[in-house]
């Protein structure tokens, strides 16, 4: 379906009224995206940026037309009110919030799964489509509009990555973040293959991380995709993983560290840079040879 | 937060679950008046730190007289356990349990965790229990049964019978597995467990006991366990400054300190260090939306730590913003004054003012503009 979003989607954003929903209620408006409502149980009547608050996602949508809410609510509550907007009839989800249960994130990701409801995260920065709409809390400034696809499950290292292309006059057609949560909604391959399927996107840059075998899974999915592929895997220095009994080795069946993740990407054709600070350099040097 | 092997039988225990008989020796207790008072003097002692591989690294005795027992415990109690889990330093044994010896008919495994890549619990079980059982699970990985549970219908007493079933078991025996195994789950989720492993899983001639038991329990749960933070082991000073400061710390062995926001550009920034051939001192993540108390608790950790001769403060702004860190970083080392380059780089939310705010201090703090800068000062030092 390639990336769905652009200027004219419309967001809500559940847990307005806190600090970090304000102030990045103004980023994101700042940035050119349009949000119609805010949701603050107990709130009502009160307004963020000029922007109406309302008590509940289903207020809300009677007086707007919403396609996507995103999420500040504290950890104890944002399951809750993930379910609220899934339930309410939203189909794009995107959870800020991080420090949510396993268990819970577990249970709503296959609720909505089974609604046919996207959610991005929990714990994800986002995702930003540069010069169109960012839904989520990455600087906006970092981005350019072009053509690099780039998808991350980190967050800081995600503006890091950006921001580093677009000093070398590399734009970015999107940017998703996933999520650093051992559970996430949507995942890498999702991901990857809404970037294969984007007609602006020409090249994707992934970021990963030591541990799970998320990117492993990621390189048997880029095998079958047409467009060129770069990788940085954070965590080659880290020492072996302090890992109580064996089932999770079970389960990843000895893989998660960041040199067998290097050389399954390596083996799928991505082009694995080996040094953080120079992931612009590297992608910048790679494409002027062609 | 893992559970030490007593706590988790003691939760187990309280299930229904068989473990063998056993009791809990600290510094505190007369080891002689223990055994005498039990009256018996063949058993096992356990060293309890929440780390495996205690059988190869000498934290597991067997003992055949009071004798044995109160000198092998003596020695236990107070020492420093080094195994291939607990890292460079080892971790001290406080706790020993002398348990029974349990004559073993067959042994199996029996875990429960979080598949990341489904998305869902998974049961694991295999009749090849023990310490080789990952080894299994590569030769033979047809011999381990596998269950992803659907978290919307749960485990039913059905499929687990078919598990237990399925690795050989019939009757009565089957009945009593599957009974284990929806217990275990129920617990799995009570808990808010990550994980729950009976490896081994012992059958005696009579009954299924748990050998040893590990339980892992999601921290970001705990604020609706407060039962379980109270069974929270002694943790060592800076272990419990870091905790309650809320950010995640590693201490590893280099000379470098270092300091980001997210675990992805802590892990890059140690990646860095290593790249300028020098050895990062520490993991250090202070979170995404880190308070002015997790930042300068994290900056006292990396001053006070005698081993760091460089710190690289390393921050991209999204939820944080620049100029909290810098007031930060001016404040600490203003008060602690550490004899140590330290090495920041502002970007992202607030990055200006906060380039400002140092510059103005005056202190001796080199700023750097981007990361590959920052790697070039580190090498050069």
């Amino acid at each position: 379906m390639g990336i769905f979003i652009n200027k004219d989607i419309k967001v809500l954003v559940q847990g307005i009224t806190g600090h970090e929903g304000r102030f990045h209620t103004r980023m994101m408006l700042e940035y050119g995206t349009k949000i119609m409502a805010g949701v603050t149980p107990m709130k009502r009547g009160e307004t963020v940026e000029g922007i109406p608050v309302f008590d509940t996602v289903k207020e809300a949508l009677h007086k707007f037309a919403i396609d996507a809410s995103i999420l500040f609510v504290p950890a104890n509550h944002a399951t809750e009110a993930i379910l609220e907007a899934c339930d309410a009839g939203i189909k794009l989800i995107v959870c800020i919030t991080e420090g949510i249960p396993v268990h819970d994130t577990i249970k709503v990701r296959a609720y909505l799964q089974k609604k046919g409801v996207m959610l991005i995260g929990p714990n994800t920065p986002g995702i930003t489509v540069p010069g169109e709409c960012k839904i989520g809390i990455m600087p906006g400034y970092i981005f350019n509009k072009g053509d690099v696809g780039v998808v991350s499950m980190s967050g800081t290292l995600t503006y890091e990555a950006v921001w580093q292309l677009t000093n070398e006059g590399i734009g970015q057609s999107a940017c998703i973040g996933i999520g650093g949560d051992p559970i996430t909604g949507l995942t890498f391959i999702d991901a990857l293959r809404m970037l294969e399927e984007d007609i602006e996107t020409k090249a994707v840059l992934m970021i990963g991380e030591i541990g799970g075998t998320a990117e492993e899974e990621a390189a048997d999915f880029i095998k079958t995709m047409s467009k060129p592929v770069f990788a940085y895997i954070a965590g080659m220095s880290a020492p072996q993983e302090r890992r109580m009994g064996h089932a999770g080795a079970i389960i990843s069946s000895g893989h998660g560290t960041a040199m067998e993740k290097i050389e399954r990407l390596k083996d799928a054709g991505v082009t694995v840079i080996m040094n953080p600070t120079r992931i612009g350099k590297s992608i910048s040097e790679m494409m002027r040879k062609g | 937060m893992n559970l030490l092997e007593y706590q988790a039988k003691d939760i187990l225990s309280k299930a229904g679950i068989n473990v063998p008989a056993g009791i809990l020796i600290d510094d505190r207790m007369d080891v002689r008046m223990v055994f005498s008072y039990l009256g018996i003097y063949e058993g096992i002692l356990k060293s309890q730190v929440p780390a495996g591989g205690r059988g190869i690294s000498g934290g597991i005795k067997i003992v055949h007289s009071a004798e044995e027992a109160e000198t092998a415990a003596k020695r236990l109690i107070g020492s420093r356990l080094l195994t291939p889990q607990t890292g460079p330093n080892g971790i001290v044994v406080r706790k020993v349990l002398f348990e029974e010896m349990v004559s073993i008919e067959k042994e199996y495994y029996l875990g429960i965790t979080v598949d990341s890549s489904l998305g869902v619990p998974v049961v694991i079980l295999s009749a090849g229990g023990g310490k080789s059982i990952e080894e299994l699970a590569k030769l033979a990985p047809e011999k381990i049964y596998r269950e992803p549970i659907d978290p919307l219908k749960g485990l039913t007493t059905f499929r687990a019978i078919e598990m237990a079933s399925s690795i050989g078991l019939r009757g009565e025996a089957a009945q009593r597995l599957a009974r284990i195994i929806t217990t275990l789950f129920e617990n799995f989720l009570k808990l808010d467990a990550l994980l729950i492993e009976i490896n081994p899983l012992a059958l005696t001639s009579s009954r299924f006991v748990a050998l040893d038991a590990k339980i892992t329990i999601d921290d970001n749960a705990l604020f609706r366990h407060p039962d379980l933070s109270s069974i929270r082991e002694a943790e060592e000073a800076l272990e419990r400054e870091v905790r309650v400061a809320g950010v995640s710390y590693v201490r590893l062995e280099g000379d470098v300190g270092c300091l980001a926001n997210g675990a992805g550009l802590a892990m890059a920034t140690m990646d860095m260090i290593k790249l300028a051939g020098r050895e990062p001192a520490n993991f250090l993540d202070i979170g995404g939306s880190a308070h002015h108390k997790q930042v300068s608790a994290a900056l006292r950790i990396l001053f006070l730590n005698p081993k760091v001769r460089v710190v690289f403060v390393n921050i991209f702004g999204g939820m944080i913003h620049c100029d909290l860190i810098a007031s930060e970083i001016i404040e600490a080392v203003g008060s602690l004054m550490p004899d140590l380059q330290i090495i920041v780089r502002l970007e992202g939310t607030d990055a200006e003012k906060g380039r400002r705010i140092i510059a103005d201090s005056g202190l001796p703090v080199m700023m750097v503009a981007d990361m590959e800068e920052g790697m070039e000062r580190i090498r050069d030092l």
